[in-house]
């Protein structure tokens, strides 16, 4: 019984990482009380565990409930795209250091014993990564044609259309930071098939999504992150009062709305100019 | 009465559970059969709807166990106000009459 309880209150930890810092504390005391006496009133492990994965729902809904301020180092673009590279270089130095330890080991005595263990010889491996880096690079750029446009109410389109385009490029150049990101992600599990297929592209994935995410949460015009997230709406109510996120930009260019669920045949996300 | 919120089937038997005193979450779970997953959610929007108030357990001072306390939950004014409009049949028709005339 006590080890149980050790591994729900780990689990209840890790998913407490989700929350916003604020409501953290708290969540976790609610939990972690509820699940001892749980625990220690006699019910069965199954139901206890029940009750403990119930707590992922109620974190997925409290994160809807309550949009997460973004973090300083990503607040500004040029902070966003240093980061990225920060993340990069030594992603890159490693990357380098095993491409040539692998071919070391590939005319080393040894390659029979490494091709008879690994499924991917180590050439191979390059050149499918060669031809997954670029359809990766041509999904990026899929995804940055179909950059997410807000409805803008504003007469000055000349503007708007300068800083949209700042903002592709600005779009485009996270993109390949994260294609170079997946690329060395490849290179460093080379030796390793499965993680190299399904972790490394899995983490692609959610990098792009991150992306996504972080340009529709982006001022238009100074290209700033976004803050003070406000929800609006009821998910039950979709049609006539739309569930969606207000944000502001910091430096007073104007409002954001984002719709939570989006309806086809509507633009993501609605622009209201202030200045 | 036209600042009580509407509420879903779910939040109102979670409400009708907690006047019924269930006042902590597994006992509401068990209460209304629902899965925690459903019921916590449903106790943090009712909160910040201000229809029902969260507290911590009081423990006596004397008491040296590790139990850690519990968070208990009570109906605020404006919860049992929802609830009494909600369980009023003349109130109720009167709401379905006026939404059929709509």
């Amino acid at each position: 019984m006590r080890a149980t309880l050790v591994f729900q209150r780990g689990f209840l930890w890790g998913t407490a990482c989700a929350l916003p810092a604020f409501a953290r504390a708290e969540w976790l005391a609610t939990w972690s009380a509820e699940v001892w006496h749980i625990q220690n009133g006699g019910v069965g492990w199954k139901e206890s565990w029940r009750f403990t994965l119930g707590s992922v729902a109620d974190i997925l809904a409290s994160r809807r409930d309550h949009p997460q301020e973004p973090s300083y180092l990503i607040h500004s673009p040029a902070g966003c795209l240093l980061t990225m590279a920060l993340v990069n270089a030594p992603l890159a130095l490693l990357g380098l250091f095993s491409s040539s330890l692998y071919r070391n080991l590939w005319f080393n005595p040894l390659r029979d014993a490494i091709r008879g263990r690994t499924v991917i010889p180590v050439f191979n491996a390059w050149h499918q990564q060669l031809y997954i880096a670029a359809l990766c690079f041509l999904i990026a750029i899929v995804v940055a044609a179909a950059s997410p446009r807000p409805r803008v109410f504003s007469e000055c389109r000349l503007c708007w259309n300068m800083s949209f385009n700042r903002a592709v490029l600005f779009y485009l150049t996270k993109l390949l930071l994260a294609t170079s990101l997946f690329e060395y992600g490849l290179t460093l599990t080379a030796l390793l098939p499965p993680l190299q297929i399904y972790g490394s592209v899995l983490a692609y994935v959610c990098m792009l999504r991150w992306a996504i995410r972080d340009q529709q949460q982006r001022c238009p015009v100074c290209l700033r992150r976004l803050t003070s997230p406000v929800q609006f709406g009821h998910p039950s109510c979709s049609l006539l009062d739309r569930d969606l996120q207000e944000y502001v930009c910091g430096d007073g260019h104007g409002v954001m709305h984002i719709p939570v669920a989006p309806l086809s045949g509507e633009s993501p996300q609605a622009w209201l100019p202030l200045i | 009465m036209d600042d009580l919120p509407a509420l879903s089937p779910a939040s109102v038997l979670v409400l009708t559970s907690i006047s019924q005193g269930q006042i902590y979450g597994y006992s509401i779970m068990q209460g209304t059969a629902m899965p925690s997953g459903t019921v916590y959610p449903i106790l943090s929007r009712l909160e910040k709807a201000e229809l029902i108030i969260s507290r911590w357990q009081e423990r006596p001072p004397e008491e040296k166990d590790q139990r850690p306390p519990r968070k208990y939950y009570s109906l605020t004014v404006k919860g049992e106000a929802f609830l009494a409009t909600e369980n009023d049949p003349l109130a109720t028709s009167v709401q379905v009459g006026a939404e059929s005339a709509s």
